[in-house]
C-alpha cells in the first residue's frame, strides 16, 4: 500500500473509532466496510486488522469497568464458553469461503444492526431474586444515580446459544460481535445495560483473539493496514466515547444509521457484481 | 501484607476479593496492550528506517526467532501483534489461579476452558 493509503486506513480508522464507539457497535461495524468499499482493501484483510483493532480497544477500554464493577467476569467466562468455539467456527469460514459471499454476510449483518439500532427499545428493569445456580448475581453502583442495582441473569441456556452465533459472526467479520452480544445480554438475560456494555466491552476482546490467530496462521494480517487502524482505532475510541457522552440526540443516532445502511447497501450490489460510483 | 477477608463457603468470592481480582485483571490487560503496542511502534520504526514503508505480510511464527535475533522490523512488530492477539489470554490465565485462591473452582474451571479454546486457536491450522 501507498502511504497514502496508509493514511487514508489511519484517518478513516479514527472516523470509524468515533462512530463505533459513540453507539457502542464498536469500531470494526464501520472500519471494515469503509476499508473494503472506499480504500478497495481485500474484505478478509480488513477483518483481521479490525479483529486486532478489537482487541486493543477491549483490552484497554475495559479497565475503567472492572474498576465500577461494571463487568460481570463470571458472566463472561460462563458466555465465552460458546462465544470463543463459534469466533474459531467464523474463522475457519473466512479462511474457506469466497470474498464474494462474505461480502453478502457482511452486508445482511450490517442492515441487521442498523434496523436494531433505529428500534432500540427501553430497557426492562432486572432481575433481583430467583435461582441463580451458576452464581453470576453481580452489584454495581450506577454512575449517573448513585445508587446499587443488583441483578441475576436469567435464561443461560437461550443466552449461551445466541451468543455461539453472535461468535460466528464475530469471527466472520472481525467486528468484535458486542453489537450482537448487548441485546442478547440486555433482551434474552435481562443485565441492565450499564452492566451489558462493561461485560461486553470485555467479552469482544477474547472472543475475536479466539479467530485472530486463525487469520494470522493463514497469512491474513497485512501489517500495513493493521497499524494505521489499530492506532486510528485506538484514538477515534477515546474521542468517540468523550463526544458521545455530550451528543446523545436521537438525529446523530438517525445519520449514522443511515450510513451504515449505505456501506451495507454497496455491499450488498457488490456482492452482485453491481458497484455505485466512489466505491472500489 | 494486609489481611485479608476469609472468602464465603458458597464459592462466590468476597466483595473485597472481587474487587482485587478485577483490579489485578486489568493491570494484568493493561500492561500486556503497552508491551504489544511498544513493540508493534518499534517494530514499525525499524520498518521505516530501514525500508521506507511498512511490510505486507506478517512474519510467520516460524521464522519469528531469526527475524527477532536480526532485530528485523517486521519481526518485531510482528511480535508485538501476537502479544497484543495473546492479551485477553493473559488476562484469563491470571483468572484460572485468583479464582481458584478465591475458592471459586467453578469459574477457575471455566476460566480454565475458555484458555484451552483459546489455546487450541492458536494450535489450529484447521487442515486448512
Amino acid at each position: 500500500m501507498s502511504p497514502g493509503v496508509e493514511l487514508g486506513v489511519l484517518l478513516a480508522s479514527i472516523v470509524a473509532g468515533v462512530f463505533g464507539s459513540m453507539l457502542g457497535l464498536g469500531a470494526g461495524a464501520f472500519f471494515v466496510p469503509i476499508l473494503s468499499v472506499f480504500f478497495g482493501v481485500p474484505l478478509k484483510t480488513a477483518v483481521a486488522a479490525s479483529a486486532i483493532s478489537v482487541i486493543v480497544n477491549s483490552t484497554g477500554g475495559t479497565s475503567v469497568y472492572l474498576k465500577n464493577r461494571l463487568t460481570n467476569v463470571r458472566l463472561a467466562l460462563v458466555m465465552e464458553l460458546t462465544t470463543t468455539l463459534g469466533a474459531i467456527g467464523g474463522g475457519v469460514i473466512v479462511i474457506l469461503i469466497a470474498p464474494t459471499t462474505l461480502r453478502l454476510v457482511l452486508g445482511l449483518a450490517l442492515l441487521g444492526m442498523s434496523a436494531a439500532l433505529f428500534m432500540r427499545k427501553r430497557e426492562a428493569p432486572p432481575i433481583t431474586d430467583g435461582p441463580d445456580p451458576l452464581r453470576l448475581e453481580q452489584t454495581y453502583t450506577d454512575p449517573a444515580r448513585g445508587e446499587d442495582v443488583t441483578y441475576i441473569p436469567t435464561r443461560i441456556l437461550p443466552g449461551l446459544g445466541a451468543a455461539s452465533f453472535a461468535g460466528v459472526l464475530s469471527g466472520m467479520l472481525g467486528i468484535g460481535g458486542g453489537a450482537m452480544k448487548v441485546p442478547i445480554m440486555t433482551s434474552i438475560m435481562k443485565v441492565p445495560l450499564k452492566a451489558t456494555i462493561g461485560t461486553s466491552m470485555y467479552m469482544v476482546g477474547i472472543t475475536v483473539s479466539a479467530s485472530a490467530f486463525l487469520y494470522y496462521n493463514h497469512g491474513l494480517i497485512d501489517p500495513s493496514v493493521a497499524v494505521p487502524a489499530l492506532v486510528g482505532v485506538a484514538i477515534g475510541s477515546q474521542a468517540g466515547s468523550r463526544i458521545g457522552r455530550r451528543l446523545r440526540g436521537r438525529i446523530l443516532t438517525r445519520l449514522l444509521v443511515l450510513l451504515l445502511l449505505y456501506l451495507a447497501v454497496t455491499l450488498l450490489l457488490q456482492s452482485f457484481g453491481i458497484h455505485l460510483p466512489g466505491a472500489k | 501484607m494486609s489481611p485479608r477477608t476469609p472468602e464465603p463457603a458458597n464459592g462466590t468470592p468476597s466483595e473485597e476479593s472481587e474487587a482485587r481480582i478485577a483490579g489485578r485483571l486489568a493491570r494484568i490487560q493493561r500492561v500486556t496492550l503497552l508491551a504489544g503496542l511498544g513493540l508493534v511502534l518499534l517494530g514499525s520504526a525499524l520498518e521505516f528506517i530501514h525500508r521506507g514503508h511498512i511490510g505486507r505480510a506478517a512474519v510467520p511464527l516460524g521464522d519469528l526467532p531469526a527475524g527477532l535475533a536480526g532485530l528485523h522490523g517486521n519481526a518485531v512488530l510482528t511480535l508485538g501483534l501476537l502479544v497484543l492477539l495473546i492479551a485477553p489470554a493473559t488476562g484469563i490465565a491470571y483468572l484460572i489461579g485468583a479464582l481458584f485462591k478465591a475458592n471459586d473452582r467453578l469459574h477457575s474451571l471455566l476460566a480454565a476452558v475458555v484458555l484451552a479454546i483459546l489455546l487450541a486457536s492458536i494450535l489450529f491450522k484447521g487442515g486448512l
